[in-house]
């Protein structure tokens, strides 16, 4: 019993450290942590400022959009700019072909391959550097020391001053990854904020449960006892 | 009415039921004599049941939407997941179920082997338990490959090759595992149906596993083989604590996978889409098939083709109440055998981590060590170790009684 609820502490805790890849830094990577909605409204902002002139997100369907309290003109507007004649069928070319031939991949499930994958979005886009000296970079490359074989052909999209907050001020070139991330995780996995309350209702029930049982057996067997 | 008196039910509710239900639940259930001192590990045929329940039904619901064709399949499961109102859980509850079916599963295989409950007259038990294990794992890979996600479209083209190499046998299992002697479209329709086709079989042969283990004489930690009828009680209300804590545990451990961590234990390079001009660095199945990945590799190190090793793995897992040549059934009083057990558990960890490793390099030799380690264990070292340890007595009567 005692090696069971051992075996069981090492696990928990070999699967809460299973993520730890790269960095950490979003609110709901911890097992209690939630979206943060302003995170993810601005990551949608620069999704359209910077990134949706060459890739898709084709899994994310309208509806998801109204969880984000954005309001109906806004959707609206979202909906407008969206070309459907140049939206591909999706499962017409497997994803891999299309990354083979250099072209821009979905992102609404990016995140998903990766075992960090907001980390793996972050160093991406905020790890274009200068090329160094004694590397010779393919042509069409750029250098991104966050990019798997550090050549990638995606040009730096980022753009400091693409997008303005609310209050007028214009986020650098990390803030932005930061929260494309953030939404990039909310399109690949928008049950998080309902799976972790599901599962946390869920161990609460149970405790309750076990408490309420176990009280019961041990008082019938105290009854038991006694009648003996 | 005390506590401890049965109701006799009134004769005209018994005749109304024709089949005697209760008369059955309380004569091989409830009522069911079963030994004083069993430890929480011999519920776990419950939990074994709660998993299959649960991947059965949301099996059926994810059947219902599954497309299997090669780039439809993982989409389809994403869209599932997305779009149907809860189908997020229900994917999660197939995911980890099989996690949660297959820890229940080792554990209670490495608790038969601690506690000899594959010996003295309960060998049909043991073997169907083998089988089920078994087709466990067929049903677990075949889900697996399901997902039609990278690592699963690399495992089916490696399992095509393990199956075309098998003589005489090979191109006809190639035909109707995978609808052909190559993966192509006829493949995932075939692995689909296979897959739910299995899924039910399997529950027959779970039933009939327990009716097995309930005919031979009832396994106890001390691996008495004859015992007192006042070593034995009534199953329940004895043991409606230990059910109920290992229900609970079981529902804790699988509703924190489900919130924190709900791809634990899968390949991280599966959630991508799986094609044949690109294949992940590392291709592993999910993790209860690590040992048997580490078992083929270390075979293939040594010439000998992966599914004759696989065979020759469960052969000799079924065959384990004829290599055990001792006279003591319990490692509880054959410490030096517990010790090789302990070894084997460690080791059998150890295969799997690294057979997820790339395979390169001092990884490879650990897989090629570890997996020789277990073929070592149950043809050298069981026979003689059981044969040739001193062992302590064993009682007569049960000790330890926890009811």
């Amino acid at each position: 019993m005692l090696r069971l609820i051992v075996a069981m502490v090492l696990v928990l805790a070999g699967f809460i450290q299973s993520g730890h890849a790269g960095l950490r830094h979003w609110g709901f990577q911890s097992p209690f942590g939630t979206y943060n909605q302003s995170e993810i409204r601005m990551g949608l902002a620069v999704y359209q400022a910077d990134c949706a002139r060459c890739h898709g997100l084709d899994m994310v369907p309208y509806r998801d959009f109204e969880t984000l309290r954005l309001g109906p003109k806004r959707l609206a507007s979202i909906i407008a700019t969206i070309n459907h004649e140049q939206a591909f069928d999706v499962e017409a070319e497997p994803w891999v072909d299309r990354v083979r031939r250099a072209s821009p991949p979905d992102l609404s499930l990016i995140e998903q391959g990766h075992r960090n994958g907001p980390g793996y979005v972050y160093a991406l886009l905020t790890g274009y550097r200068p090329k160094p000296a004694a590397m010779r970079l393919r042509p069409d490359h750029y250098f991104d020391i966050g990019f798997p074989g550090e050549q990638i052909t995606m040009p730096p999209a980022l753009e400091p001053g693409s997008v303005t907050m609310a209050d007028g001020r214009r986020p650098g070139v990390r803030e932005m990854a930061h929260d494309v991330a953030a939404f990039l995780a909310w399109t690949a996995h928008p049950d998080l904020d309902d799976r972790k309350a599901v599962g946390g209702d869920m161990v609460i029930c149970l405790l309750v449960l076990g408490i309420v049982g176990g009280r019961l057996v041990l008082a019938r067997r105290r009854i038991t006892d006694k009648q003996i | 009415m005390s506590l401890n008196e049965r109701s006799a039910s009134p004769p005209i509710r018994e005749a109304a039921f024709g089949l005697r239900l209760r008369e059955v639940y309380r004569r091989y259930w409830r009522d069911y004599p079963v030994p004083a001192n069993l430890k929480l590990t011999w519920s776990f045929g419950v939990l074994v049941a709660v998993s299959l329940g649960v991947l059965t039904l949301s099996g059926i619901w994810l059947g219902m939407y599954y497309r299997p064709t090669m780039g439809g399949a993982g989409l389809s499961i994403a869209q599932f997941s997305h779009d149907v109102p809860l189908g997020w859980l229900i994917h999660d509850l197939h995911r980890d179920g099989s996690t949660m079916l297959f820890g229940v599963v080792y554990v209670e295989l490495l608790r038969g082997i601690r506690y000899g409950s594959y010996r003295n007259g309960r060998e049909r038990a043991w073997i169907i338990e083998v089988v089920r294990f078994f087709m466990f794992l067929w049903v677990g890979l075949y889900g697996f490959i399901m997902t039609g996600g990278a690592d699963a479209y690399w495992i089916a083209r490696a399992m095509e090759r393990h199956l075309t190499a098998v003589p005489l046998l090979g191109p006809a299992m190639a035909h109707i595992c995978l609808g052909g002697l190559l993966i192509g479209n006829a493949t995932l329709p075939h692995i689909g149906f296979a897959h739910e086709a299995m899924g039910f079989l399997v529950l027959l042969i779970a039933a009939l596993g327990f009716a097995a283990s309930r005919a031979a004489p009832p396994a106890n930690p001390d691996g008495i083989v004859a015992l007192q009828p006042d070593n034995l009680v009534p199953q329940f209300p004895a043991y409606t604590g230990t059910v109920l804590t290992a229900l609970i545990l079981f529902g804790l451990i699988f509703a924190a996978i489900i919130a924190v961590s709900p791809s634990l234990g899968q390949p991280p390079g599966n959630e991508i889409i799986g094609a044949p001009l690109g294949a992940p660095v590392t291709v592993t199945p999910p993790w209860f098939l690590l040992g048997f990945q580490g078992l083929i590799e270390a075979g293939q190190r040594l010439g000998v083709a992966g599914w004759f090793t696989v065979t020759a793995s469960f052969v000799l897992f079924g065959a384990l109440p004829w290599l055990d040549r001792g006279t003591v059934a319990s490692c509880r009083y054959r410490p030096l055998y517990g010790g090789f057990v302990w070894v084997l558990q460690m080791n059998w960890i150890v295969l799997s981590i690294a057979a997820a490793q790339p395979a390169t390099g001092a990884w490879a030799l650990v897989t090629t060590v570890t997996g020789i380690y277990c073929f070592v264990h149950f043809l050298i070292l069981t026979p003689l170790i059981t044969v040739l340890e001193p062992t302590h007595p064993v009682p007569l009567r049960i000790t330890q009684r926890t009811v």
